[in-house]
């Protein structure tokens, strides 16, 4: 029996950015992220861990959350695909008594695209491409978290950025001259990374202190194939979806009905990898009339970054007793430094202004009801990324002067403006003890 | 003889080895009262009856040994964690809710797939159905009608399938150039299947009638090559795809009768295997050069028949109060045809086979200075055997005999903490 193999193992790296990571949730997208000091409900999960320690109601909060690109590369508007999802939001202090009364919470951030759990796309290294945007938001987050109270004043909580990873292998046998018989083992194993941080309220002073890890695994495809006898081999490594382990120093301060709000963050970009598979590839002759095996070496694209700070200012005004105004505005310089060989990864400095406003009045028997509504424009500054000719390949050398392929050649440019929004319908009620007579 | 590839046709890991402790030792027959949170996956309609909000955390663990012709096959044991959410709510104006979480996780993995070619036999009582996480998520409305409690619910379970456009390779090589890149795209859909129960409560008697739509993986990888080397120009394509984790639409009719501490529960499931698509993996290749052209083996599809089958399942719950404890005893048994005939034609190879469980549990006032509500402890053993069977088998060698035995042995622990 002649034999027909073909092998692809696939393990792309599957939960590096999110929605949160870039766009923000829930209120925090009202003050342009500035949160980790005042966060304490499920979305504590990505801000501030800690913070949950303090929520005192149950509440959950069930909302969508969508975006519009403005982005424009080489002149052509960039749409950012699967621009909306479902968001969910969970807390609540678990039940105890004695020494344990009101010292444990959990909760959970989720966030549900309506199409997809995940997508990777892994652009060639050649492709212009907005790294911030693209790509970074595609897939299913869930941080569930734990806090812990164990002073009045302090709370220090956990939460997991839970994914999975998928690796796997397809085997053909050629059973006959004209027939194929195919199998597929394919694995979804479990990843995680851990976000920690720690919330103090003194009098009418909160601070915070949250880390968040960086989350990656990189895409690794080997593909075997054997057609009528002869071999082909490809090998395929990448890393997509980054999102850089960050550092959040952050304080607020109430003036009566007004809360002023600051987070200063630290993004190791530096680690950065740049999504673009590399590969390795052996093609044999595929003409009938045969010829050489060809043996081709991966592209090798770098791309230099660095780490930057974001820095983000933020105002809560309780209008009225149950109506409360947001307002924030963040800068975050570009980590990609000037240069970029053949690739073509374009991205500018980011200037970002929240607007938001929450109304939880309704109250009846002992429930909460209430709406969270913000939105978020994000301005990328436009940024022009200039070809060196000396650092391409002349890929015709018979044709005079330098024949280049490259889509950056001799200068591309992007940048524009993004939109977010955000709107949650808010349901809370207080602890069973406290509640007398409730039956959530 | 061919490598068996290890597939628990029958159903998720919590039809097989039971959703919590409390629900493995029933042997999944209490759809009408469903202990604690376990409800939350055998019948969401219970969450808007329930008296507390619960929450379940389960571990179990299932070891196999299944022999084909006599040879034992190697079958790896299963982790199982069950985490399960039960939240009755009494909203003002609009009545009675309840929402409901039930999670069920291989240890580390997510889910494992395996789609077989039509030439191996295919065991049923296989390794890759057990590895499959399941998410099941319900919304429950109840009210009550004289003297009958009754609820509804509506839900889904939730998958993932694996797409996408796999991944793109452009090859241009010349005498003096040579350039080489390439493209990933892996997309994971989301897959649903909606499920839809009822219960009602009338003096000891309960009712139940849960629907569950058929929940499928379905799997296509693919990758493709744009070449351009020496006089070579053209495109080359393959791809592979498949359905794997196929649990069949299911209707499940259930009734629990109660007398004092006792229980009774009594559940009857018709499985529709016959709707299932083809689980076999497809192949497909193309070379296009320009202008010239090659001709390359395809995949052609092997005849599939399963049959539509009926589950049997039997369960006693007896409760002893004790001075600050509450002590359960809990035995249940199911009995499962296989939807695989004796016949050839099919791909798989399987037999009827059997469940019994047993189960303790002990709700505990114990640790009442810090958890003001009883807090449930449950452990379970369940043996689940396979009848040796014989069976033709439609192989790519023609149609062999095949004789299959085997049984599973699960144990576990369960906490229920009310909120």
């Amino acid at each position: 029996m002649r034999r027909f193999v073909a092998v692809l193992l696939l393990s792309p790296s599957v939960a590096y950015g999110s929605v949160a990571d870039v766009f923000d949730v829930g209120k925090a997208m009202g003050t342009a992220g500035a949160a980790a000091a005042t966060s304490d409900d499920g979305a504590a999960a990505f801000y501030n861990p800690g913070g949950l320690g303090f929520a005192d109601r149950t509440e959950l909060s069930v909302g969508a959350e969508a975006v519009r690109s403005e982005l424009r590369l080489a002149g052509d508007r960039v749409p950012l695909p699967r621009p909306w999802g479902v968001l969910v939001l969970g807390t609540a202090p678990l039940p105890l008594a004695g020494v344990l009364e009101r010292k444990i919470a959990v909760g959970a951030l989720l966030y549900v695209g309506p199409e997809s759990h995940l997508v990777v796309a892994a652009p060639a290294s050649t492709a212009p491409t907005l790294p911030y945007y693209h790509n970074r938001s595609e897939r299913l987050l869930a941080l569930p978290v734990l806090a812990l109270r164990p002073v009045d004043a302090v709370a220090v909580g956990v939460s997991a950025n839970y994914f999975a990873g998928v690796r796997g292998a397809v085997e053909g046998d050629q059973v006959s001259a004209t027939e194929i018989r195919a199998a597929v083992q394919e694995e979804f194993y479990s990843q995680a990374s851990y976000n920690a941080g720690v919330q103090v309220r003194l009098g009418a002073w909160r601070a915070g202190l949250s880390y968040r890890g960086q989350f990656s695994v990189p895409v690794a495809t080997s593909v075997r194939l054997s057609i009528n006898g002869k071999p082909m081999t490809v090998d395929l490594r990448a890393a997509a979806l980054f999102t850089p382990e960050t550092f959040v120093l952050a304080a607020a301060y109430d003036l009566g009905r007004l809360r002023l709000a600051a987070d200063l963050s630290w993004r190791r970009w530096s680690r950065y990898r740049p999504p673009f598979p590399e590969i390795d590839a052996t093609i044999p002759p595929l003409l009938p009339q045969g010829g050489d095996t060809v043996s081709i070496a991966a592209t090798r694209a770098t791309v230099r970054t660095r780490d930057v700070p974001r820095l983000a200012l933020g105002a809560e005004l309780a209008l009225y007793d149950s109506l409360t105004g947001r307002a924030g505005l963040a800068y975050e310089p570009t980590p990609f430094r000037a240069g970029g060989g053949l690739a073509n990864l374009v991205d500018g400095d980011k200037q970002v202004g929240g607007l938001g406003v929450s109304y939880h009045g309704l109250e009846r028997d002992g429930f909460r009801f209430g709406v969270d509504l913000a939105l978020q424009a994000q301005w990328m500054t436009f940024r022009r990324l200039a070809k060196d000719p000396a650092e391409l390949q002349d890929e015709l050398p018979s044709v005079p002067g330098r024949q280049t392929t490259n889509r950056g050649y001799e200068a591309i440019a992007g940048g524009g403006l993004v939109l977010a929004a955000t709107l949650s319908l808010v349901v809370s009620w207080p602890p069973a003890d406290a509640a007398a007579g409730v039956s959530p | 003889m061919t490598p068996v590839l290890l597939a628990l046709l029958f159903g998720a890991a919590p039809d097989q080895l039971g959703f919590s402790a409390a629900g493995a030792a029933t042997a999944g027959a209490a759809v009408a009262e469903p202990a604690g949170a376990s409800g939350a996956y055998y019948n969401p309609a219970h969450a808007a009856l329930a008296a507390d909000a619960a929450a379940v955390v389960g571990y179990g663990r299932a070891l196999r040994q299944v022999t084909l012709d006599g040879a034992r096959q190697s079958l790896a044991p299963v982790d199982l964690v069950s985490l399960g959410l039960s939240i009755p709510a009494r909203l003002p104006v609009l009545g009675r809710f309840g929402l409901s979480f039930a999670v069920t996780m291989p240890g580390s993995r997510i889910l494992v797939t395996d789609v077989v070619p039509a030439g191996r036999p295919r065991l049923l009582f296989d390794a890759n159905r057990l590895e499959c996480t399941t998410i099941d998520v319900g919304l429950a409305y109840a009210r009550t009608v004289g003297d009958i409690e009754l609820a509804v619910a509506t839900g889904a379970a939730v998958l993932t399938d694996a797409a996408g456009n796999g991944t793109t390779f452009y090859f241009r090589r010349s005498d003096a150039y040579a350039q080489a890149d390439a493209a990933v795209e892996v997309e994971l859909p989301v897959a649903m299947a909606p499920t839809v129960a009822a219960l009602g409560r009338a003096g000891d008697w309960s009712f139940a009638a849960v629907f569950r739509a058929a929940l499928e993986m379905d799997v296509q990888i693919g990758t493709s090559a744009e070449m351009t080397i020496g006089p070579f120009a053209g495109d080359l394509q393959a791809a592979v795809s498949g359905t794997d984790f196929y649990t069949p639409a299911r209707l499940v009719l259930g009734a629990t009768w109660r007398h004092v501490d006792l229980s009774l529960h009594l559940a009857a499931e018709y499985q529709r295997w016959r709707a299932a698509p083809p689980l076999t993996a497809t192949w497909r290749t193309r070379v296009e050069p320009e202008g010239v052209p090659v001709v390359l083996p395809q995949s052609t599809p092997v005849p599939q028949r399963l049959d539509d089958v009926v589950v049997g399942r039997l369960a006693v719950e007896q409760r002893w109060p004790l001075r600050d404890q509450v002590l359960t005893l809990r035995a249940g048994g199911f009995y499962a045809p296989t939807p695989v005939g004796r016949d050839a034609w099919a791909v798989f190879v399987d037999s009827d086979h059997f469940g019994v469980g047993l189960g303790l549990g002990l709700d505990s006032t114990a640790l009442a200075m810090v958890l003001p509500r009883p807090l449930s402890l449950d452990l379970h053993l369940l043996y689940v055997g396979l009848r040796d069977h014989r069976q033709t088998f439609a192989g790519v060698a023609g149609e062999v005999p095949i004789r299959i035995a085997g049984r599973l042995w699960s144990g576990g622990l369960g906490l229920t903490l009310r909120l």
